[in-house]
């Protein structure tokens, strides 16, 4: 398993209510005198340059948002899951609607 | 026709209840008193989107004839409430908070509108809600299309999202009671900014029939009032399953429990990490574990299973309402909504791969195993129901620490949790103690907080409105 952070959990919170503002987050958490923009991760670039329509800006706030959620989910993606653990919704098959 | 004053209209629904059914006022001077007071004092608290004096006042008349001729349907008959703008109700509009869906109609009514009218509760109107439930994220106060919601307690401070209104509505006197919506929070924070008492269901327990679809597996409905016993009362009208909400669970619905009983149970304190947690809530938190100890509660020290709950709701919710809104990216209605940087969201949701949301309710499976052993130690958790007391309504949402590790815990598990007014914090704002209990295990969390607040007055308390 792996531990939390309260870096994590904070921004992970934020996430849902805004998650343009994870990226603050993640900074004010940042050491003193570092709080200088984040580098962007390579799947911030690589969405924020494939999504057309955006003005510059809104280009660097995306930038911004991705890498912000990608810190936050961490602990989902280092996260080890033993093979036997099944997804926590289940799926029913519907038996027929005969009259 | 006599217009009712502030001790009446901020008395509790059950006993808005009983002076009904005993006559003592009337339904229609009940809807009318509301309906004169949310004239008064909602241009400034923007807690309605729609008000429907029509079907208020004919609701009014029909129950006002039938507790005449002795055909008492309920406890709430006659009284008035509000509904969060996510519910379809044949001839009102249903917004959901969003320019976009300004003018959306449904013909058909929600599950739990129906059932509040067959108990003869009186709908005076939708009310506000941050656009969409706050599914697509947001980051300023004002990301409604109505703007933002004023709390009645400081009106330069917000009520809280996503069921703004409903938390607003019901602080300021302008309903008996509410009904609200929560994937994560969003019935919890508008309880404890506003002062009053909340109440998120386990999951499947209230059908969603007819609600705004946010996030399938995480969206929860439930009422917010002015007392616990309340919220019960309502719960117990709107719980119970229903056949059109594919999700809506086959537990029968239990009695309620003595407020005594509460005294037997294992109680565990989640105490808030001092660098997340403003020092006046803690230090209400601390008082409200002392009220629990006077009232003959045995409270214990506890923590949390080491697991990322918050980041697999996080991400658990962004995949499933980038889904749900799929559409308003599509075709461009997204860039209608209020908040700035609601047009960038479902292309941030693109971070999430298949496998990664797959991965998360997996986790989520670890996560309601290590929770159902808690609660096989443990009778119930309380814990501080939000960090901090109400923010600004003008400023952005960027500079605030949103902490949440219990609600965040609680709403991915689906687990009950409950927010009562356990004192104020800050600027005289008011503070909420939340209790959490196992899947269905609603009587228990409903008992300790009737027990608290028969030994508390925080939930009386009225904000500086007149």
């Amino acid at each position: 398993m792996t531990r939390r952070t309260v870096l994590t959990r904070r921004a992970a919170s934020r996430l849902i209510l805004a998650l343009p503002v994870a990226a603050p987050a993640l900074a004010q958490d940042a050491p003193p005198g570092k709080k200088a923009a984040e580098k962007p991760t390579p799947q911030a670039e690589c969405i924020a340059a494939q999504e057309a329509g955006l003005s510059d800006a809104e280009r660097e706030t995306l930038k911004k948002s991705i890498t912000g959620f990608d810190k936050a989910v961490q602990a989902v993606r280092d996260f080890k899951v033993p093979a036997d653990v099944p997804p926590a919704v289940r799926f029913a098959p519907l038996k027929p609607r005969r009259a | 026709m006599s217009v009712l004053g502030p001790d009446v209209l901020y008395a509790t629904a059950l006993d808005l209840g009983r002076k009904l059914r005993a006559r003592q006022i009337s339904p229609v001077e009940l809807a009318e008193s509301y309906l004169a007071r949310i004239e008064k004092l909602d241009p400034t608290l923007r807690s309605f989107v729609t008000v429907d004096r029509e079907r208020a006042l004919a609701g009014a008349r029909r129950a006002e004839g039938e507790i005449a001729r002795g055909q008492v349907r309920g406890p709430l008959h006659g009284v008035p409430y509000g509904a969060k703008d996510l519910f379809a109700i044949e001839g009102l509009p249903s917004t959901w908070g969003a320019k976009p869906f300004a003018q959306q109609r449904f013909e058909s009514t929600a599950t739990v509108i129906e059932r509040l009218a067959q108990a003869g509760a009186v709908l005076l109107g939708t009310v506000a809600m941050i656009e969409l439930a706050g599914g697509l994220g947001y980051s300023v106060p004002w990301a409604s299309f109505t703007g933002a919601t004023r709390n009645p307690w400081d009106t330069g401070r917000w009520s809280c999202g996503s069921s703004s209104g409903s938390g607003a509505s019901v602080a300021a006197g302008l309903v008996g009671f509410a009904l609200g919506s929560d994937t994560w929070g969003s019935i919890i924070c508008p309880a404890s900014f506003c002062g009053i008492s909340g109440v998120r269901p386990t999951f499947g327990r209230v059908s969603r029939h007819g609600a705004m679809a946010l996030s399938w597996t995480m969206d929860k409905l439930g009422p917010l009032a002015r007392s616990a016993e309340d919220c019960e009362a309502v719960l117990r009208v709107i719980a119970g399953h229903d056949p059109r909400d594919d999700w809506s669970a086959q537990e029968p619905v239990p009695a309620a429990l003595p407020a005594e009983t509460a005294r037997a149970l294992r109680v565990a304190a989640i105490r808030p990490d001092p660098q997340a947690a403003e020092p006046e809530v803690a230090g209400a938190f601390e008082e409200a574990v002392k009220a629990l100890g006077a009232g003959g509660v045995t409270v214990g020290d506890a923590k949390l299973p080491d697991l990322p709950f918050e980041a697999v709701a996080a991400l658990v919710i962004k995949a499933e309402a980038a889904s749900a809104f799929e559409e308003l990216f599509r075709d461009g209605r997204a860039r209608q909504l209020a908040d700035p940087e609601a047009s960038i969201s479902n292309a941030a949701a693109r971070a999430i791969t298949a496998g990664e949301y797959v991965k998360a309710l997996r986790i989520r499976t670890l996560c309601q195993r290590a929770m159902a052993d808690f609660f096989s130690r443990w009778d119930l958790l309380v814990a501080p129901a939000e960090m901090m007391t109400a923010p600004p309504a003008d400023k952005s949402l960027a500079d605030v620490e949103w902490s949440d590790p219990v609600g965040g815990m609680s709403t991915l598990c689906g687990l009950p949790a409950i927010s009562v007014p356990c004192g104020f914090g800050r600027g005289g704002l008011p503070v909420g103690l939340t209790i959490v209990a196992g899947a269905f295990e609603e009587p228990r969390m409903f008992a300790l907080a009737r027990l608290f607040q028969a030994g508390t007055d925080w939930h009386r308390r009225r904000p500086p409105l007149g």
